[in-house]
């Protein structure tokens, strides 16, 4: 058996955690910007995250969210595991390095290696220094039984002592992100 | 529970089938040639069938959207499910690692676009993403309780197997085909361009002066049943998986950590879930890029884990190309290969012993009785995976 | 514009490096490890940089660690190859 211990919900319409509502924090311009308005609030000190795709500094920020809502640094560095799911895998990434073939321009390889989903995952990991299991799954739509289903199999075989994600989405200004932790009971 | 392994399939740059890997293997071949791109020639492991050859082997319509990628993982899964039937007693499932999905065909249609200004070809976008591949192929074999597309890089296909591996022993399902398919794209070639490490030679793993990978294309597939699926299919088992791990290298987006922490924690923890000491194994297939980064890490972490152990390992990837996320099922099959025919494959294009250590690889085709062996995956995002199987 | 100055800029958009303004880079000051803390993927990335901007094209990673050493080391390669 596992126990939800914390939830947040974040996209357009605004911000949940753990139930608690607020509205987005105010930025000119669009989704970088936005992240950037928060990564700011947090009092994050990591500069390499503006370097990050989309994609990767939403999960990053969800998980600084969570960090600051629950105490993770009781868990030894391989005992969370991460297991996300998103519909448009790393699209919004891939497509700048399309148009640089299209284009017949030199690659960047600073995009270039985010155009993969599980990138946001190594991100995280580096972040916070975890060595846990990861899991990436490409599906139309969150499943969350699925989900806590994959979840069950780690908690059954001692592979993990909580699990870290949910549904990370990113597509040109569209953003989604539920974030679970779920530890074992 | 027992995870039997009951059926392999692979199609790389060796061609199509186990048997026309197995003598490539055995024979020392490559499957990488020289091939023509928009920016130069450039060394590949490709399949050297066109897709209309492809689509007529698989009795598909000439004018059918199917990218190359679906063709591919539809032939290796084919054959790794032989003439097993699907029984309604039977839960059973379907699991795909894949990182480029349907890309070739969206690549034609861009090239199109961009240098000849036609856009009637748009439609080929509907198959870009990667979940599309995995119902094609699908749409084939009929799994219908459990379909999933996983992308963890180059070890999505090892994450595949290990997933249906502990979903099989967790009493979730009965019967699992898993592994994984990538076909080559200039996206891919491109970006590894971009980071310089795209040998213009053939590649050389583990070798001192090596510079870089060449990329390849093709699937692989295994198909793992439990003990209830088996009664009812009456298959040959071939080998049991026996042990699995992924562990996160948390040290950089792409490259690997020098000491290969998480390719450690993924090797050692494999060994404990199959309850094997490091000198139980008597292959390991390794990850072997022939990247500067991953062959050095990846062998420092052998040195930790097989201390005062002569493991005999080599990479395949010399004979291949590295197929991304193919990589990890086209090389499970080669590791039961090695086990069914008792032979360790060569490391090709190996001259120099690397200096951080004091191991070789092997390097002619060497027969001798397989009882373990394992197979090394490392992904992208610090993703790495590590398998094990052992003898029937 | 002054070469050092415009590389300063460049490599501050190109690299996103958005808590660094030009001032902040010293001339003789390593790129690299401390200093401003890049690695190896910006690395490549200065050498699109220069692809781009400056018709220079640089084959061999190797080669660049000692150009990329400072942006003085940096000014005085591209104004002895720029073509």
């Amino acid at each position: 058996m596992s126990q939800q211990v914390c939830h947040i919900k974040w996209n357009a319409d605004g911000l949940i955690v753990d139930g608690q509502q607020a509205d987005l924090l105010p930025h000119e311009g669009g989704l970088k910007e936005l992240l950037a308005a928060y990564y700011k609030s947090l009092g994050l000190n990591y500069p390499k995250f503006h370097k990050m795709d989309n994609l990767s500094k939403l999960g990053v920020l969800g998980v600084a969210m969570l960090s600051a809502q629950y105490d993770l640094s009781a868990y030894a560095d391989d005992a969370i595991a991460m297991h996300f799911q998103n519909a448009s895998a790393s699209l919004d990434t891939d497509w700048v390095h399309q148009q640089n073939i299209n284009e017949g321009k030199a690659a960047s390889p600073a995009n270039f290696v985010y155009t993969l989903p599980n990138i946001v995952l190594g991100e995280i990991a580096i972040r916070n220094k975890w060595y846990g299991e990861n899991l990436f799954v490409v599906a139309d739509s969150f499943d969350l039984e699925r989900w806590m289903k994959t979840n069950q199999v780690l908690f059954d075989q001692n592979k993990a002592e909580a699990v870290l994600g949910g549904w990370v989405e990113v597509l040109e200004e569209k953003f989604e992100l539920e974030l679970y932790f779920v530890v074992k009971q | 529970m027992n995870v039997y392994v009951t059926g392999i399939g692979v199609v790389s740059a060796l061609g199509i089938g186990v048997a026309a890997n197995q003598d490539a293997l055995a024979s020392g071949r490559t499957g990488i040639v020289s091939c023509e791109t928009r920016k130069g020639p450039k060394l590949k492991g490709c399949l050297s069938l066109s897709d209309e050859v492809l689509k007529s082997r698989l009795g598909l319509e000439l004018s059918a959207q199917v990218p190359r990628t679906a063709m591919l993982a539809m032939l290796a899964a084919e054959e790794a499910l032989g003439d097993t039937v699907m029984h309604t007693d039977i839960r059973s499932g379907f699991i795909n690692g894949t990182t480029t999905g349907g890309m070739d065909l969206s690549e034609a249609y861009f090239s199109a676009l961009y240098l000849e200004e036609d856009d009637s070809e748009m439609v080929k976008l509907l198959t870009h993403d990667l979940g599309t591949v995995t119902q094609l192929v699908n749409q084939r074999l009929g799994f219908t309780n459990y379909v999933n597309t996983l992308s963890t890089a180059c070890s999505s296909a090892a994450n595949a197997i290990m997933l249906g591996a502990r979903m099989i022993k967790a009493g979730m399902i009965d019967r699992v085909l898993v592994g994984g398919v990538d076909a080559l794209t200039d996206f891919t070639v491109d970006g590894f361009g971009s980071l310089m490490i795209y040998d213009s030679e053939h590649c050389r793993p583990f070798d001192e002066e090596r510079v870089g990978l060449n990329l390849g294309e093709g699937a692989g597939f295994l198909l793992i049943e439990n003990d209830k699926s088996l009664a009812q299919s009456q298959n040959k088992v071939l080998a049991r998986c026996a042990g699995w791990a992924n562990a996160n290298d948390a040290y950089h987006q792409t490259g690997t950590s020098p000491e290969g922490n998480g390719a450690a924690l993924a090797m050692i923890e494999a060994l404990k879930v199959a309850q094997l000491t490091p000198s139980a194994i008597d292959y390991l297939n390794a990850h072997g890029t022939a990247t500067k980064n991953n062959d050095n890490s990846e062998l420092s972490a052998i040195d930790r884990v097989f201390e005062g152990v002569d493991v005999d390992f080599s990479s395949t990837k010399a004979n291949t190309g590295h197929t991304l996320a193919a990589a990890g099922g086209i090389e499970a099959v080669y590791g039961i290969m090695s086990i069914l025919t008792g032979a360790v494959f060569p490391n090709l294009n190996w001259k120099n012993k690397m200096l951080s250590s004091d191991r070789k690889p092997v390097l002619t085709y060497t027969k001798k009785e397989i009882n373990a062996v394992m197979s090394n995956s490392f992904g992208f995002g610090g993703n790495s995976t590590s398998l094990i199987f052992t003898k029937a | 514009m002054d070469l050092k100055l415009e590389l300063k800029e460049k490599l501050i958009d190109q690299l996103n490096l958005e808590e660094v303004k030009p001032e902040d880079i010293k001339d003789d000051e390593p790129l690299f490890g401390e200093g401003l803390g890049l690695d190896s993927i910006d690395a490549l990335e200065i050498i699109v940089i220069l692809d781009n901007n400056y018709n220079i094209k640089i084959g061999n990673p190797e080669e660049a660690r000692d150009i990329f050493h400072s942006i003085n080391t940096l000014a005085t390669y591209i104004e002895a190859n720029q073509k």
